[in-house]
């Protein structure tokens, strides 16, 4: 049932007062931003059509939007040229799937309907439509909600570090392939089991045989190098005179209309580590359905084939990741890695590029909402300085989360960027996305009603009496030849109004989880002065539904409320565990508040207990919760996190031998079946599962890197990670008999056992030693990078030292001899470029401490520990590069002897590698040791401790010294170490692969 | 005033000790006893009793079966002379663990108290005390040799040596398989593991009422001295 224009203009004054309780032109079923598009369409139409002058905000579409929020979201769309954007459409399941595909395809004349899954929950339609009719089409028959197709993200990572190693390896000449070597080949050891780089390799595996297929934003979209060009330049497969005898061209199944061809870079990787293997392309760009189907597509799946295109995977990788894919269950994309490891096909997908401290994740703590505004009156605002007087009570009465596991504050300081590249805030919980709406077809209530246009006769129906805690389906629809219009209230049998003024389409339907026994009643009004007969209907509900609608409540920090950064949407109406976008405007706020509320106190039995949020950031600084963080918070997510995908993460193809800072930890934990069921316990699922390199050369893309010799463009993120390991699934395949010889399963497996040992527990470093009277001095260091503002140097608890033991500690000395061998940063420096050692050699870099770039600064210590207990020294000037202030040794000393046992202290001070080894100038034999640069930034605790060097794979577990003394004369020293050997870790699952292992590797 | 100081000890030595009166002894046997829950030996101890056994380096941790009557009351602890005497100053660095007897982590300690790198698992921690009786399995290791998964994930929660840590979050499979073999410090020697069946909090309070009653005459009684 459309709505005149003269109703919407009539209507928007309701609108834009964001009021929830009046029917609304702008749907409630409408999520992912679109709401705020529709919204600012309306807004627009209606000055236009009044002649009154509004302000309006660009977008980088070139368009002109109602609110900055509509412009902020319209970045986001994908469109196609002609103002039309990309919804997805998901079905309630209450219309066959065919009438509704026909009903809307008929009377929408701008929808295009660009890919359909029919069997993710009720189906899901997805196309390009104007603004126009979305209201129309998330009112129509069989419709259950509408979402803005965001723009894809591609795990290219923005922010590259400046790390060194050698192009090849000194001392042995590889053959060059096309113009550029993907150092992959070597950190893989690829050129041991590659005959083609290196005559002398024991085996020879190139991936003859086998067909890769890859996904991306675009392949031949960009002109600086062209396909053609990478084709003649021997970059791609295809020429007639290919040297690894590769003649077939690359087959693209589909390219978007645009982009960036990272998807080309990819392929080139996988050309680089497989040169005889078949290879594909096909975009994601055309939303979640149209990617889902590509997938399915390159895996050759009767049904997804392209015309004209034979092309049948054994591998399929991807570097792509759509921002409402599901945290906590599979999504649309994840059910098409599902088909396609059914049909034996292995898949990788890049992990993200989202730092662990970019998020927060925990489980839900309810502090309930007693009345008040303030924390004068409001007992769960205590200690904090949150005012709710201009919130809306419906977004928040249902209780807060609370921040504090130790204590209550349900306010949490979060940085934000005040520039231009402002991220998007996620935040999801455990409820199930996109349920269908199944029940009992018997009715347990059934009534009739009317519209004259003004008044509905009977205005209310009382239910039978519904048990608590069962699942109620209650419809309202029109009759057949009836107009009206439905909006419902429902109210408990208190009278206490637990469904308010539900108006998201023509009719309405309403899962209903009774909080208490008894008759419900059904209030009925009418939209738009429309008429006719309608039934009321209750059913009994037989599929679990979303439970709980939280918001995210945005103050600035003197507490006053932020509405245009919140993020309120109604998730019952949306149907989606799933709030969506900018928390801070441009220019306005550099730290925000975040309140996580719930609009209403859940009527399930089975409310969300879980809630996390990621600030995606891809390598960004500036961003992520101020307090109440933890290093490593799981964010990888998605389809990356599919139970047949090997999520993979990276590691640079420079030193140190560590994962990137950037890739995304795990595990991941998926709390629903396929059919929204809640799993118990959920399924954890060790994500990322394997981990390989990035930052090596490509003919092209994206910008080159100060730490190799060449000015070729380097390939950074988890992007370039996933083809690396892809390629070398082909190889294993190759290796154990050619298609079909290696199921994704045992694939999976057999990689997890060919990995290099590594880290296990990432941004963490222990040194524990005893003293000669029978103490414990243990050393802990907890940092990443630091790229959230509130972290990594600056978090003043990322050292701490504790003792245990009779007497007190008296001095503690870190790197007491003054050397680089004895400073940990074991896979550090630049060694490679010293072209006097072999590749294999290592020179310990080790790090320095630099008081100048952060003052030792004392954080929240145990036992009553002031400043005034430690005094903090430097000493052991480091050589060059290193400039004046940067120290080999820090000693504490303990002048009033009362760091007994029991105590700990902790601080922070600046600390990096002594030389990153960018290569600085001319190389000249012999000064390796003393190239690149100091580093300020990479403050990670794993460069304390021992690792692992790649290629070569030498263990070196000592990192850096440390002794000390009690007040007693008692002695102690130990080394900083970090936890190395095979396994899982949450930021590189099981580890770098070892191709040479991989194709040997027994099928288990 | 001096009887009522004595009968405030005699009240407190009383709350201190097992009530068990046939002290269960078990030497490990048959070798080493292994890290694993297959290869771990059945101490027949029931509720109370002392393990001895011998730490042979840094990978080494043993494994017992227990069975535990009352898991409100139990503790566990390796303060005692024996692993001092082996360990050298302050003894060998010790840890304890409990798992179900499906191999499921209950709890762990490194360090008693800010003094002692000895261990104790106290008698009362709900990560214990909400579970039922049963067959239950202790383990002794090292600092810094721990339990870990089929996949090299730690099975307990991270933390300061002298907190009790419960299981740890987010890991697959939440089983124990084995000891991941990384102790902090070369040491070696004998131990032995006090397995303690303390009152039941009611008895304790019983206790405690008395001292407070003992201590409130005896003050009493000074009080009115001094008044005299």
């Amino acid at each position: 049932m459309k709505k005149t224009t003269s109703i919407l203009s009539i209507l928007l004054t309701a609108a834009a007062s964001l009021s929830l309780q009046a029917a609304a032109p702008v749907p409630q079923n409408l999520a992912g931003g679109l709401d705020k598009l529709v919204e600012s369409n309306l807004a627009l139409k209606n000055a236009q059509a009044s002649h009154k002058k509004t302000q309006t905000f660009a977008s980088t579409d070139g368009k002109a939007y109602a609110t900055q929020e509509a412009a902020d979201f319209a970045s986001t769309a994908i469109t196609n040229g002609d103002g039309r954007i990309m919804v997805r459409a998901h079905l309630s399941g209450m219309v066959p799937f065919e009438n509704v595909r026909t009903a809307v395809s008929q009377k929408i004349s701008s929808l295009a309907i660009t890919a359909v899954d029919k069997n993710y929950k009720g189906g899901v339609i997805e196309g390009y439509i104007s603004v126009d009719d979305v209201p129309a089409l998330a009112q129509a028959a069989g419709i259950r909600s509408v979402i803005l197709e965001l723009k894809p993200d591609l795990n290219r990572a923005e922010g590259v570090s400046a790390r060194s190693n050698p192009d090849v390896v000194p001392g042995q000449t590889l053959t060059l392939l096309g113009t550029t070597f993907d150092q992959g080949v070597t950190q893989h050891r690829v050129d041991q089991i590659n005959q083609f780089y290196n005559a002398g390799a024991a085996s020879n595996y190139q991936g003859t045989g086998m067909s890769i297929g890859f996904i991306s934003d675009s392949f031949g979209k960009t002109t600086v190098v062209t396909p053609a060009t990478d084709v003649a330049n021997n970059d791609l497969p295809g020429n007639a005179g290919n040297p690894a005898g590769n003649t077939t061209p690359v087959a693209v199944l589909q390219d978007a209309a645009s982009g960036t061809d990272e998807g080309r870079a990819m392929v080139q990787i996988g050309y680089k580590m497989a040169p005889k293997a078949k290879l594909a392309f096909a975009t994601a760009n055309n939303g979640e359905v149209g990617f889902a189907n590509n997938i399915r597509a390159l895996a050759g799946l009767v049904g997804f084939t392209y015309p004209n295109q034979t092309f049948k995977a054994d591998v399929v990788c991807d570097d792509v990741g759509y921002g409402d894919e599901p945290f906590f269950e599979d999504g649309i994309i994840g059910n098409a890695i599902d088909d396609v490891n059914a049909a034996g096909v292995s898949y990788f997908s890049s992990a993200g590029n989202d730092i662990g401290t970019y998020d927060y994740d925990s489980d839900y703590r309810n502090v309930p909402y007693t009345g008040g505004t303030t924390a004068a009156d409001c007992t769960a605002l205590v200690g904090t300085n949150i005012n709710l007087a201009s919130v809306p009570t419906n977004l928040y009465q249902g209780g807060f989360h609370n921040f504090n596991p130790n204590g209550l504050d349900v306010a949490q300081s979060v940085n934000v960027i005040a520039t231009a590249s402002l991220p998007q805030t996620n935040f999801q919980w455990d409820d199930p996305y996109n349920q269908t709406v199944t029940f009992n077809p018997a009715a347990i209530y059934t009534a009739g009603g009317s519209s004259d246009g003004t008044t509905v006769t009977p205005p209310s129906f009382t239910t039978p009496s519904l048990t608590a805690g069962q699942n109620y389906v209650i419809t309202v629809t029109a009759n057949v030849g009836s107009s009206f219009d439905a909006i419902v209230t429902i109210k408990d049998p208190s009278n206490n109004t637990i469904v308010n003024a539900q108006d998201t389409g023509t009719d309405e339907t309403i899962n209903l989880f009774p909080p208490t026994t008894g008759a419900y009643t059904i209030i009925v009004t009418i939209f738009g002065g429309t008429t006719g007969a309608f039934t009321v209907n209750v059913y009994n509900g037989t599929n679990p539904q979303l439970s709980t609608d939280f918001n995210l409540l945005v103050f600035n920090q003197a507490g006053g409320y932020l509405p245009a950064s919140s993020l309120v949407t109604n998730n019952y109406a949306t149907n989606v565990p799933f709030e969506f976008g900018k928390t801070a405007r441009n220019g306005t706020e550099a730290t925000v508040q975040y309140v996580i509320a719930r609009a209403s106190v859940p009527t399930s039995p089975t409310p969300a207990t879980h809630i996390r949020y990621i600030i995606r950031g891809n390598g960004a600084a500036g961003i992520g919760p101020a307090e109440y963080f933890t290093y490593n918070t799981p964010n990888t997510k998605g389809h990356a996190m599919a139970k047949g995908c090997n999520g993979t993460a990276a590691y640079s193809v420079f030193r140190p031998s560590q994962p990137e800072y950037f890739t995304s930890p795990g595990p991941a934990t998926v709390y629903f079946d396929k059919l929204g069921n809640r799993l118990t316990p959920p399924d954890v699922r060790l994500q990322p599962g394997v981990a390989a390199a990035d930052a090596g050369n490509t003919s092209f893309f994206s910008g080159d890197s100060a730490a190799d010799l060449d000015n070729t463009l380097n390939f950074s993120g988890t992007s370039a990670a996933a083809p690396h390991a892809a390629a070398i699934a082909a190889l294993v395949i190759q290796a154990h008999g050619g298609a079909g010889s290696v199921t994704p399963a045992q694939m999976t497996n057999l990689l997890h056992r060919s990995a290099f040992p590594h880290d296990l527990d990432p941004n963490s470093a222990t040194g524990s030693a005893r003293t000669t009277t029978g103490g414990k001095v243990t050393i802990n260091i907890n940092s990443d990078l630091g790229l959230n503002p509130s972290v990594g140097a600056k978090d003043p608890n990322s050292m701490s030292v504790s003792y245990v033991g009779p007497d007190s500690l008296a001095s503690l000395v870190f790197n007491p001899a003054g050397t680089a061998a004895t400073g940990g940063n074991v896979t550090g420096g630049n060694n490679g470029v010293d072209l006097t050692n072999t590749y294999f050699s290592n020179i310990y870099p080790g790090e320095v401490f630099e008081p100048l770039a952060t003052a030792f600064t004392l954080g929240t210590s145990v036992g009553g520990l002031t400043a005034a207990d430690v005094v903090a020294a430097f000493s052991n000037q480091a050589p060059l590069p290193s400039t004046a202030g940067q120290w080999w040794t820090m000693t504490l000393t303990f002048p009033n002897a009362n760091f007994t046992g029991g105590k700990a202290l902790r601080f922070t001070v600046g600390r990096g590698p002594q030389h990153n080894s960018s290569v600085q100038g001319t190389v000249v034999p012999g000064t390796g040791q003393t190239g690149g640069a100091t580093s300020t930034s990479f403050v990670m605790a794993d460069l304390f401790g021992g690792g692992v060097l790649i290629p070569d794979n030498t263990v070196i577990t000592p990192g850096m010294a440390f002794s000390g003394t009690t007040t007693l004369g008692a002695t102690f020293g130990g080394t900083i170490q970090n936890r190395i050997g095979n396994g899982y870790s949450v930021t590189d699952g099981f580890g770098f692969i070892n191709a040479e292992v991989a194709v040997s590797a027994p099928i288990q | 005033m001096k009887k009522y100081i004595s009968a405030v000890i005699v009240s407190l030595v009383a709350f201190a000790a097992p009530i068990s009166l046939h002290a269960q002894i078990y030497n490990e046997q048959f070798g080493d006893a292994g890290q694993t829950l297959g290869t771990s030996q059945n101490s027949g101890i029931t509720q109370s009793g002392t393990i001895f056994g011998q730490i042979s380096g840094i990978n080494d941790a043993d494994v017992y079966r227990i069975t535990i009557t009352n898991t409100s009351t139990i503790s566990f602890s390796t303060l005692n002379a024996l692993t001092a005497a082996n360990g050298g100053a302050g003894g060998m660095d010790t840890q304890l663990f409990l798992f179900t007897s499906t191999g499921l982590p209950v709890f762990a300690n490194d360090d008693a108290t800010g003094f002692t790198v000895q261990s104790l698992l106290p008698a009362g921690n709900s990560l214990l005390a909400t579970l039922s009786a049963g067959t239950y399995y202790l383990a002794i290791s090292l600092s810094g040799n721990d339990p870990i998964n089929l996949n090299s994930q730690l099975v307990f929660a991270t933390g300061a040596t002298t907190s009790i840590r419960g299981p740890a979050s987010s890991i697959n499979p939440t089983t124990w398989n084995t000891f991941d073999g990384a102790a902090s410090f070369a040491q070696n020697g004998q131990y032995q593991i006090d397995i303690i069946s303390v009152p039941e909090p009611s008895t304790v309070a019983l206790y405690a009422i008395g001292a407070v009653v003992l201590l409130g005459v005896a003050l009493r009684r000074r009080t009115t001295a001094a008044k005299n």
